[in-house]
């Protein structure tokens, strides 16, 4: 890479850009467009939750004097503590439901047929929903999961219950359900990555060592796509933990109540942006434990950043 | 991979294709459906909920500002990614690795911080919810998308073709329109399609940036708070259907690009 744009002056004759810094050049012009954007708008607005948090809100302006009430208010309710609580679990249930279902997916696909056109066809079909929006998957799972569902009505119908099942809908289920359909393809396409990067003759070469079925599984498959779980791990914690959507459309009234609602009620119901920010740096320190302890144990135990 | 045929493996994939899809084509067969609730009681077929759309004042509306908005992010999306990933295959430059770790943070970025995020910003800069926050948004938001979309297909261009031009006498802009362009044209169509379907179904930004101009995800999210009639689930049905056909572009997009 560097070889080439040290030739290309000499080459092409075009104009040089300023050397600096060891003789690197300067970012080309045609990506200062979006640094500026980077730089301009979403690096301070990072910034403004920072700074907002530590401000007061007085209903009806903000007193800009350094203060932790925010943060000291947010971590002695208890009704957040718990719903911040809560939404980790969640979020931790989606996560590892998407992956072991985007894991054993790809297998079963690479085991159900050989054809690679086939194979793309069925992984692009998968995805197809993401581009969907929220709001469309939502409503489709209103329609699977309700008293009158599509669900309820096959089990009435064939005789296998006598009344409609309540908490198919409007409970942490249905929630878990649509968070982890839309996040299915994120954890799908890193693990995809992976698994079609493993060179197939560790996996014979474990067979022809002795190992059974499982030992090779264990032992040579699930290590080797561990990059593309842990990737896919970040991608779908990180959706699900913030997800706003699918808990105010498909949570009951204990469901609806998790972290990501209460900080958008907070900046758009009760104009609190203090104290909004406050929740949602808490959240966000939550996420990067979360993420740091997941990066060490992917690290510790399958060496993914050291390959 | 060589491995057997598994029935098994066949059946769970067939189970996650129909879960994957069955929501979807709930919504659209109960559209059809003779009966004014979303629950699944056929009652016989009709299109009448269609008719009921056009009388839809507000959805139609605000498909004009989603239209409006989904071209222009996509417009800026697609230039900024084609941009991004031509530079970080072809360019080194100083600061590489920040700037690189810097166009993936809005992916790693819940979109509910990053909406917060933008209107805590604007505000402290005295501009309210609107089109340009909104704009701001959406782009920062499907960038990361349209730069992995491109890094793919300039990763697998050859550099040598830009040096053969380059020694023949092309300039820069001649270099890209003849030689880089026609390589990648159909990868920007994917892009551009791909940045336009992921900000016109956006709805967590819209709430906190959109301000009075309401978007589509808005106004039938909060349709959705209120009831669902059926004129929604036809109107969803158009957009399932409509959404179904770009993505089959997007996907011959990609089989093109492999050849």
């Amino acid at each position: 890479m560097s070889q080439t744009s040290a030739n290309m002056p000499a080459s092409g004759g075009r104009a040089t850009a300023p050397l600096l810094f060891r003789g690197k050049q300067l970012p080309p012009l045609l990506i200062w467009p979006y640094i500026a954007l980077l730089v301009f708008v979403l690096f301070p607005s990072i910034i403004s939750i920072l700074l907002f948090s530590f401000w007061r809100s007085d209903f009806v302006s903000i007193d800009h004097t350094f203060t932790i009430v925010n943060y000291v208010d947010a971590l002695s309710d208890p009704v957040y503590l718990t719903i911040l609580f809560r939404t980790m679990i969640f979020a931790l249930a989606c996560t590892a439901t998407a992956l072991t279902l985007a894991f054993f997916f790809v297998v079963a696909v690479f085991r159900t047929t050989n054809s690679d056109k086939l194979r793309n066809i069925i992984f692009l079909s998968l995805a197809v929903p993401f581009l969907l929006g929220g709001l469309v998957r939502a409503l489709g799972w209103v329609g699977m999961l309700g008293n009158g569902g599509l669900i309820n009505i096959v089990l009435l119908e064939t005789g296998i219950i006598s009344e409609p099942i309540q908490w198919l809908l409007y409970s942490w289920f249905s929630v878990w359900i649509a968070v982890v359909y839309n996040t299915f393809q994120m954890a799908m396409f890193p693990i995809l990555l992976s698994y079609t990067a493993i060179d197939e003759r560790l996996q014979d070469a474990s067979r022809d060592l002795g190992a059974n079925g499982l030992g090779t599984f264990l032992r040579v498959t699930v290590p080797l796509t561990m990059p593309g779980i842990y990737v896919g791990g970040v991608l779908v914690f990180v959706v699900s933990v913030a997800s706003i959507v699918e808990p105010r459309i498909l949570g009951g009234s204990d469901a609806r109540s998790v972290a990501g609602s209460l900080i958008s009620d907070a900046m758009l119901q009760a104009f609190n942006y203090p104290g909004g920010s406050a929740k949602a740096i808490l959240l966000i320190v939550l996420i990067v434990a979360a993420i740091a302890l997941w990066s060490l144990f992917a690290e510790r135990k399958y060496r993914v950043f050291s390959r | 991979m060589r491995l057997r045929a598994n029935y098994f493996s066949a059946l769970f994939v067939a189970f996650m294709v129909i879960v994957t899809y069955a929501p979807i084509i709930l919504v659209a067969a109960l559209s059809f459906n003779d009966f004014p609730y979303f629950v699944v009681n056929i009652r016989g077929f009709t299109t009448k909920w269609y008719f009921d759309i056009a009388a839809r004042t507000d959805l139609l509306d605000a498909i004009k500002i989603s239209v409006t908005l989904g071209l222009c992010t996509a417009a800026l999306a697609t230039t900024f990614g084609a941009a991004m990933a031509y530079a970080l295959v072809r360019r080194d430059f100083v600061f590489k690795k920040y700037i690189t770790f810097s166009a993936a943070i809005p992916l790693l970025m819940p979109l509910l911080l990053l909406g917060i995020g933008i209107q805590l910003f604007m505000s402290l800069l005295g501009v309210g919810p609107g089109w340009w926050p909104l704009l701001a948004g959406h782009v920062l938001y499907t960038t990361p998308f349209t730069l992995l979309f491109m890094l793919t297909r300039i990763l697998g261009l050859d550099p040598s073709l830009e040096a053969a031009a380059r020694d023949l006498g092309a300039n820069t802009v001649q270099t890209f329109a003849w030689v880089i362009l026609p390589n990648i044209v159909w990868s920007l169509f994917g892009s551009f399609m791909l940045a336009f379907l992921l900000s016109f179904n956006e709805l967590t930004l819209a709430l906190f940036l959109a301000g009075p101009r309401q978007t589509l995800p808005l106004v039938i999210y909060a349709m959705m708070k209120v009831g669902i009639p059926p004129a929604l689930l036809a109107f969803t049905t158009l957009m399932i259907v409509s959404t179904m056909l770009v993505a089959i572009g997007i996907t011959a997009t990609l089989a093109k690009i492999k050849r």
